[in-house]
C-alpha cells in the first residue's frame, strides 16, 4: 500500500491562511495506517527526511492571489526548486531535497485555495469554509488515483 | 569629481528577519562609516500592557519561531519573580532541558542551514551555488548532520511542549506536564546520534577554518567587553546565574551581578537609524561600554562547560588566543561547542533520579509587584522585566533581547570588514557577502514573523551625496 503524506500548512490565527489546518484535521479524523497528516506554519528543512519516506504527498495551503475559494492542484516539478533559502522553503525545494539527501522523492502535488482574507482571525471565510471539503475530496482523489 | 556615496544592503540575506546595511564611500571610494539599520518593528512591551501576568509567558513566546523557548523562559521566570516563589527542583531541571534543545536547534539553523555556505563554498563562491543546493552537491553529509540536528531539537521540544514552535508548556511557577518515562528514554535513545555528528561537525568546522585567515582577521575583530550569565562556580549555563563580564584580555571586569539589578549596570540608546536599541555597559559609558553576548561571549566568560567533551574542546578554544577570543568569525565555532555542551548536558539531566518526579508547578498568587527574569538565550542573554498592578495586570514591560546588545559590535563589525574588503566603485558578491557574513555570525534575530524570509532579493545601491543612484544590483 502506497505511503501518503499530507501537510497543511498555515497559520489558523490568520483566517483564510487556516485552510491547510482544517483540512488536516478533517483528515486526521479517521485513522487510516497508511495516512500521515501533519500540521505546519511553513515548510522548513527537516520535513524532506519524512517525505522521502512517503510515495504520495500532498501539500494543502491558502494563496494569496485569485478569485476567494478557487481550488488549484498542481504537481511538485524539481525543477521549480528554489535556490534561495532561509528556515523556511518551496514545496519544490523539500522535494529536491528529499531526492538529494535522502535518494527518495514522492510523488507530490500542491493543492491550493484562494483565500479571501488573512487579517487576524480563527475563523474561515464563508468561501473557504465552502472549499474545506472540496479539498478533502480532492486530496481523497489524488490519493486514489495513485 | 569624485563625490561621497552610500552602497546600501537591503536587505540583508541568510539571516532571521529584516534589516539593511549602509555603507557610506568617501571621495575617494574608501569605506567612512557603516551602518545595521532593522527595518522592523514589533511592539511588544506595549501591547502586553493590561494582559494578565500569567498569560506573558505564552504572549512571549509569540516573539519569535526560532527561539520562543528563551522568552518562555525568561519571562516564566520573571513571573516567578512575581509569585515570589521556588519552582519544584524537577520543574527547574525541565525547564533546563527545553531551553538546551532550543539552542542546539536554533544554533543549528544559524551555521548549518544560514553560515555553511559561505564557509563551506568560501565568500566568494558563485550566488547562484551558495545556498543549501550548493552544500548539499559539496557535502551531503554536512546538509543530513544540519537537519538531523536541528531535528533533534525540536523533537525534544515537541515532546516536552507539546509542540515544535510556541509550546506553553512553561509556566509561571515551573512546567505544565511532568515528563514521562517513555519520552525521557525516546530522547536518551537519540542522544548518541547528536553526539557523534555534533563531534563531526566541530572536526569539519575545525578543518574548514584554515582558509579563512584574513575573515578571522577582520570579521569584528576587536577589544571589546563579553557578557554572560555564569554558574556559581563559574561553569557554562544557559537558564540561571549570575552575570560575569570579561574585558578583552579576558580579565574580569564585573562578577557576581544579580541579573535583575540590570539597569545598574546596563544602558539602552536608541539610534534615529534604526528599531533595534543599543544596549552598553553603564559604567564605561556610550558608546565605549560595547559588549558582546551570545556563543563567543559565553565561552569567553565561563571557566569551563562542566561537560567532558566540550570542556576539552573550550581547552582547545582558549588556545586560539591568550586572551579573550575576539574574533566573531569565532561565533561559529563557539556555537558548535555549545551544541556539544547542551547535548552532553541534557543526557546528564535525563539521568538525574528527580527527573520523572511529578511534582513540576508551585502554585500561587502574586506576592511582588515588579519581577525580572533572565536567561541565556542562543543569540545572548535575555532579559524579561514586568510591572504588574493589585489585579496581576501587566501595567510595564521591558525586554532587553541579545541582538540589541550585540548591536554596536555590529555596527562595528559591519565597518571593519566594509573597510577591508569595500574598496572603489567596483562591487563584487564577495565584498558583500562578506560584509552580510559578519552579521550572520552573530546570528541575529530580528524576529521571523514575516513569511518573507528567504524569499528576499538583495539590493546593493551606490548613491551619491545628493542621493541619486550611480550604480544598482540586484540579486534575485
Amino acid at each position: 500500500m502506497a505511503r501518503v503524506l499530507v501537510i497543511g500548512i498555515g497559520n489558523p490565527l490568520r483566517s483564510d491562511d487556516g485552510l491547510g489546518w482544517s483540512v488536516a484535521d478533517q483528515l486526521s479524523a479517521r485513522s487510516e495506517d497508511n495516512l500521515q497528516v501533519l500540521k505546519v506554519h511553513q515548510l522548513t528543512p527537516e520535513l524532506s527526511e519524512t517525505l522521502s519516506s512517503v510515495d504520495l504527498a500532498i501539500l494543502v495551503d491558502a494563496g494569496a492571489h485569485g478569485t476567494p475559494g478557487t481550488l488549484t492542484c498542481d504537481p511538485v516539478s524539481i525543477t521549480d526548486a528554489d535556490l534561495r533559502f532561509s528556515h523556511d522553503v518551496t514545496p519544490a525545494t523539500l522535494i529536491q531535497m528529499a531526492k538529494t539527501l535522502y535518494g527518495k522523492a514522492p510523488l507530490a502535488y500542491l493543492v491550493c485555495v484562494a483565500g479571501k482574507t488573512f487579517e487576524h482571525g480563527e475563523s474561515l471565510s464563508p468561501e473557504m469554509t465552502a472549499a474545506v471539503p472540496v479539498v478533502v475530496a480532492k486530496v481523497r482523489d489524488l490519493i486514489g488515483m495513485n | 569629481m569624485a563625490e561621497r556615496r552610500t552602497i546600501v544592503i537591503d536587505p540583508v540575506t541568510r539571516i532571521e528577519g529584516h534589516s539593511k546595511i549602509t555603507l557610506h564611500l568617501d571621495e575617494q571610494g574608501q569605506v567612512y562609516d557603516a551602518q545595521f539599520h532593522v527595518t522592523q518593528f514589533r511592539g511588544f512591551e506595549k501591547f502586553c500592557e493590561g494582559r494578565p501576568f500569567s498569560e506573558m509567558p505564552a504572549l512571549m513566546a509569540r516573539i519569535c519561531g526560532i527561539c520562543p523557548v528563551s522568552h518562555l523562559i525568561a519571562s516564566a521566570k520573571a513571573c516567578d519573580a512575581l509569585l515570589a516563589v521556588k519552582i519544584p527542583p524537577t520543574a527547574d531541571k525541565l525547564r533546563r532541558i527545553f531551553g538546551l534543545a532550543q539552542v542546539v536547534q536554533s544554533h543549528a539553523l544559524s551555521l548549518f542551514h544560514l553560515s555553511s555556505p559561505d564557509i563551506l563554498l568560501g565568500m566568494d563562491a558563485d550566488p547562484a551555488k551558495s545556498n543549501i543546493f550548493g552544500v548539499l552537491e559539496k557535502n551531503p553529509q554536512l546538509a543530513k548532520d544540519g537537519i538531523a540536528l536541528r531535528k533533534f531539537g525540536q523533537q525534544i521540544i515537541e515532546r516536552l511542549g507539546g509542540k515544535r514552535i510556541h509550546p506553553a508548556w512553561v509556566v509561571p511557577g515551573g512546567v505544565s506536564e511532568p515528563l514521562s518515562l517513555d519520552d525521557r528514554d525516546a530522547i536518551l535513545k537519540s542522544i548518541p546520534e547528536a553526539l557523534a555528528i555534533a563531534d563531526r561537525s566541530i572536526a569539519w568546522f575545525k578543518g574548514a577554518i584554515e582558509g579563512f585567515r584574513q575573515e578571522i582577521a577582520s570579521f569584528g575583530n576587536f577589544p571589546s567587553l563579553f557578557m554572560g550569565i555564569v554558574k556559581p562556580d563559574g561553569g557554562l549555563t544557559f537558564y540561571d546565574g549570575k552575570i560575569r563580564i570579561v574585558d578583552a584580555s579576558g580579565t574580569l571586569v564585573a562578577k557576581d551581578l544579580d541579573p535583575a539589578q540590570y539597569r545598574d549596570f546596563l544602558g539602552e540608546k536608541v539610534e534615529p537609524w534604526s528599531y533595534l536599541k543599543s544596549t552598553y555597559y553603564k559604567p564605561k559609558g556610550y558608546p565605549e561600554g560595547i559588549y558582546r553576548v551570545g556563543p563567543l561571549a559565553r565561552l569567553n566568560v565561563a571557566d569551563r562547560c562542566g561537560t567532558p567533551r566540550a570542556d576539552q574542546e573550550l581547552a582547545e578554544f582558549q588556545e586560539l588566543q591568550r586572551t579573550a577570543v575576539l574574533s566573531s568569525f569565532h561565533y561559529h565555532h563557539a556555537r558548535l561547542i555549545e551544541i556539544l555542551y547542551c547535548v552532553e548536558r541534557m543526557e546528564q539531566l535525563l539521568n538525574d533520579r528527580e527527573i520523572l518526579d511529578k511534582h513540576v508547578r508551585a502554585v500561587a498568587k502574586p506576592n511582588a509587584l515588579e519581577g525580572v527574569g533572565a536567561a541565556e538565550a542562543p543569540r545572548g542573554t535575555l532579559f524579561h522585566h514586568y510591572k504588574i498592578d493589585e489585579q496581576g495586570l501587566i501595567r510595564w514591560a521591558n525586554l532587553i533581547i541579545a541582538t540589541g546588545q550585540n548591536n554596536l559590535a555590529m555596527n562595528k563589525s559591519v565597518l571593519q570588514v566594509a573597510k577591508h574588503y569595500v574598496k572603489g566603485e567596483k562591487i563584487t558578491h564577495g565584498m558583500l557577502n562578506r560584509v552580510e557574513a559578519v552579521i550572520r555570525a552573530y546570528d541575529p534575530c530580528l524576529s521571523c514573523s514575516t513569511h518573507a524570509t528567504g524569499h528576499m532579493a538583495l539590493q546593493v545601491q551606490l548613491l551619491s551625496s545628493d542621493g541619486a543612484i550611480l550604480d544598482e544590483v540586484v540579486r534575485n
